[in-house]
């Protein structure tokens, strides 16, 4: 996708006023704020392409979701095309948040208000018409859903306790203490301070009268009290800049949910009396709580609503679309794309900032990206993290090392079922460690974080460490196999039920993998292995070594040749290292993903089930089976950092005779629901 | 209590990387006189390769493993609580650390002297008990009685634990017999079984449909006079 605003300006140029209109209309992300601290795309137009709606409608799940809304709107749903949206077009998902609201957003291009309009009143909805615009409230929450002839808008908002808390917020708006639950104590932190400066704007919110008693009586909001209190100012940053009068709907109570936990029931005639009387403070905790939840969600109804208005009376706000990293995140190819503009910014929206001041997890990290490609052949992800430049400098050192070419000599292909490879400079990393732990502390704990990573570096030889760990290493996963093994069990004579204590035997499944890593100094672990056999621990067998666990019934087999230590469980495998007559096979995309990546790996499901032991999952031994002969090649790797951006992507190729990656999840997704 | 609730998840967090599962065996021999021998064992050989991989390190999931010698030292605790206990002596332990098998027994003077006893034996031994239960005998009946009352607590503490060990609990079993000598004329629970001879009686069920309030061990069985 190219910038839309350029897209516009240039559109406008040529004179092509029409097709810039279309595509305006078409494209929402210029709805998006500018400060949304996450956004998720979803590209209808290439999901449609992949599979056509009527194709989704004969599926599993599209069935499932055409016979639930056709129930709700009396049997009118007849295709996921009746929504009225444009199933074709760009669907998103923003965060936005602050330091006493946060807002779920979901965006959708509309192209049929009129069928909308039908679900909603086919399903008891009720909105309201004004021109163009329609607006509907979720009763008894702050879930607001606004749309018009070209895109809709939902927004779950909710309120942040920490600004509530505030003794001057919770003054300002009436919210009662709470009397304290038998047993608990609840107190409010007086010293807890929040960022926090009064808006301009001033927020009226008229709490509607509730609705008629229900079953259970729960005093009614004090309308007189609630609309002093909420003639506050609005405070925040700019995601609520509320100036309208506005009605929100009306609040209901919420029923209590009981907190059951149960797989089966309890059989009550044995149960032990436990129960307890509903005493004063019970009652009068849930009264102040809920009279405290009315006039909260009336506070963020009201900043929800005027925030949706703005999205849909305004053209000239601040969007996203501005945000050059955003625009450059842009993958057309992607189906489903995440874009995060900083962690920090994400968590500094919801971390408790008085407990970790100055402290920067982040420092150093930029925008995160996360993309979903559907191919003809494979699924593939992709993850990016952009940092900065002091960053880039020390992953570059602690990735110069490649893995040891070497390794592959002892990679058979024909027997592994998967792979891990790892490489990194031990002597870098040691190196740059310390300077990076020290940014996140900041400037808070400076001094003695120098002093710590001083002492670390002091003590520590980070060229001899490199020497003995290398850094790189290769763990190559053979499969699984099964030992019987015995152990002490009782049986009981008929007679009298005397017990008699057996030996009975059952199978043990036990890993088998080769795992090595290289090292240009090998006396320490030599030193080590001299130690095991002179303490009986380590077996000497010429040219490999034995280590026995105790009572059990898996071996370590290890050896050290040519500056690569090896560990593993077949002893025969170890036998041909150690002999020189192990014989290796490697393809060559698992040779190049090896020797190009920092990390990567390999997992094969099809070859695991090949050589799965029976009984090993018990009765779900078929399901599990299956599963494993309906996914293909699994791979992972790290790609070489570009510029800024530190990245890698995951990738699984789908079985043969599914035209594409999307029908293919489907058909896993259908089975496994089914 | 705090170091009661460690202990106990200690238990649970390493017995969640067992394959299979552990037994509780609960054998009463009754005498005429009221009096009468207790033995329990609780039995984790058949998890025996994954006990011993994790007897080889220090901690497994931030819990501490408890070294042999703890395991001695804890189990000669339990001796020094029975032989304390009111009506109770010839009280002997058995460790047997190559199978992870122990045990208790000893001796009592009346019925009443074991009520409530083995669960806390059980509790020392580091196992949640479900329930609460008591015994006695009504010699002029003949009808000796377990009650069995289930505890919510167990399963609200077991719905706290992960799924993963949870799946400890899903083949362990509890067996109890109890023997008599005189012959059994009756007994209540469906679930009981009468030995031959009819003067043993025994039950077996899984831990956790006794988590879960489903099984109840509850039995009166009744003798011939």
């Amino acid at each position: 996708m190219i910038n839309m605003t350029n897209f516009l300006k240039c559109t406008l140029v040529t004179g092509l006023t029409m097709f810039c209109t279309v595509a305006g209309a078409q494209d929402l992300s210029r709805k998006i704020p500018a400060d949304a601290l996450a956004v998720v795309t979803v590209k209808g137009g290439n999901l449609t392409e992949l599979m056509a709606i009527k194709d989704f409608d004969t599926t599993f799940i599209g069935k499932e979701i055409i016979s639930k809304l056709s129930r709700e709107s009396n049997g009118s749903f007849k295709s996921i095309d009746d929504l009225g949206l444009d199933l074709s077009a760009n669907f998103y998902y923003y965060h936005q948040s602050n330091d006493s609201v946060s807002y779920n957003c979901f965006l959708a291009p509309v192209k049929n208000a009129g069928k909308l309009d039908q679900i909603f009143s086919l399903s008891g909805k009720k909105f309201n018409t004004n021109g163009s615009l329609r607006t509907s409230f979720e009763s008894d929450s702050t879930n607001i859903t606004y749309w018009n002839d070209k895109f809709l808008l939902f927004v779950a908002a909710e309120g942040k306790s920490s600004y509530f808390a505030l003794p001057d917020v919770s003054s300002r708006l009436g919210l009662q203490s709470y009397p304290g639950l038998p047993g608990t104590e609840v107190t409010i932190d007086s010293t807890t301070t929040v960022d926090y400066t009064e808006a301009d704007d001033v927020v009226e919110v008229v709490v509607a009268p509730p609705p008629p008693p229900p079953a259970k009586k729960i005093p009614s909001v004090k309308n007189k009290k609630a609309n002093a209190s909420n003639k506050q100012k609005g405070k925040g940053k700019g995601v609520h800049k509320n100036t309208a009068k506005k009605k929100i709907a009306p609040v209901v109570e919420v029923p209590v949910k009981e907190e059951v936990v149960e797989e089966y029931p309890v059989a009550e005639e044995i149960v032990a009396d436990t129960a307890y009387a509903v005493d004063d403070q019970y009652s009068g905790y849930n009264n102040a709580y809920f009279e405290n939840e009315k006039i909260k969600k009336a506070i963020v109804g009201g900043w929800a609503a005027a925030m949706v208005a703005e999205v849909f009376d305004r053209n000239d706000l601040p969007s996203i679309t501005g945000n050059k990293d955003f625009v450059k995140n842009i993958d057309n190819a992607a189906e489903v794309s995440v874009w995060i503009p900083g962690l920090n910014k994400l968590t500094e929206a919801y971390m408790p900032t008085n407990y970790f001041k100055g402290m920067d997890f982040f420092s150093g990290y930029g925008s995160l990206n996360f993309k979903v490609f559907l191919e003809e052949k494979t699924i593939r992800t992709s993850a990016g993290l952009v940092v900065n430049d002091e960053m880039v400098a020390a992953v570059k050192k602690i990735h110069k090392r490649k893995l040891n070419k070497k390794f592959l000599n002892y990679v058979n292909e024909d027997k592994m079922i998967g792979y891990m490879g790892y490489s990194v400079d031990t002597k870098a990393y040691l190196q740059e460690y310390p300077k990076l732990i020290s940014k996140v502390y900041g400037t808070f704990f400076k001094d003695e974080v120098e002093m710590a990573t001083d002492l670390f570096s002091l003590l520590l030889d980070e060229e001899a460490i490199g020497k003995v760990v290398k850094g790189d290493a290769l763990f190559v996963f053979n499969g699984l196999s099964s030992k019987e093994v015995s152990y002490k069990a009782y049986d009981y004579n008929e007679e009298n039920f005397e017990t008699t204590e057996v030996t009975k035997t059952k199978q043990e499944t036990l890993p088998d993998f080769l795992f090595m890593y290289s090292s240009d100094d090998t006396r320490l672990t030599e030193k080590l292995i001299a130690y095991g056999v002179k303490k009986e621990m380590v077996k000497n067998k010429n040219t490999y070594y034995e280590l026995a666990i105790p009572k059990s019934p898996l071996a370590l087999y290890f050896t050290i040749k040519d500056g690569i230590v090896f560990m593993g469980t077949d002893e025969a495998q170890l036998s041909q290292i150690g002999s020189n007559t192990y014989q290796s096979k490697i393809n060559a995309i698992d040779r190049k993903m090896l020797l190009a990546s920092n990390f990567s790996g390999y997992f094969s499901p099809k070859k695991l089930d090949a050589r799965l032991p029976a009984g090993l999952f018990g009765q779900a031994q078929d399901k599990t089976q299956k599963t494993l002969r309906s996914l293909g090649d699994i791979r992972l790797k790290s790609n070489k950092i570009n510029g800024n951006l530190i990245s890698g992507e995951m990738s699984m190729d789908i079985p043969e005779g599914q035209p594409n990656a999307l029908r293919y999840l489907f058909d896993v997704i259908s089975t496994s629901l089914k | 209590m705090p170091q009661r609730k460690f202990t106990y998840l200690l238990l649970i967090s390493i017995l969640c990387l067992f394959s299979s599962c552990f037994q509780i065996i609960e054998e009463v021999n009754f005498n005429k006189n009221g009096t009468g021998t207790v033995n329990l064992t609780v039995n984790l050989s058949a998890s025996k390769t994954k006990v011993a991989s994790i007897m080889l390190m220090d901690s497994i999931n931030g819990y501490k493993v408890p070294s042999s010698q703890r395991i001695h030292q804890e189990m000669n605790e339990v001796v020094t609580y029975l032989k304390n206990s009111p009506g109770i002596s010839n009280v002997n332990k058995s460790v047997d650390l190559e199978n992870y098998i122990v045990s208790v027994s000893f001796a009592f003077n009346n019925i009443s002297n074991i009520n409530h006893l083995s669960d806390n034996i059980l509790k020392r031994m580091k196992v949640k008990t479900m329930g609460n239960s008591s015994y006695t005998f009504n010699s002029l009946k003949q009808s000796f009685q377990r009650s069995y009352l289930y505890n919510r607590q167990a399963l609200s503490e077991y719905n706290k634990l992960k799924p993963e060990v949870r799946n400890v609990f899903k083949e362990a079993t509890y067996t109890s017999i109890y023997r008599f000598q005189n012959p059994v004329t009756s007994v209540t629970n469906p679930l009981a079984k009468v030995s031959k001879t009819k003067k043993a009686v025994m039950l077996n069920v899984g831990i956790l449909p006794l988590i879960y309030g489903k099984a109840n061990i509850s039995n009166t069985v009744t003798l011939t006079k």
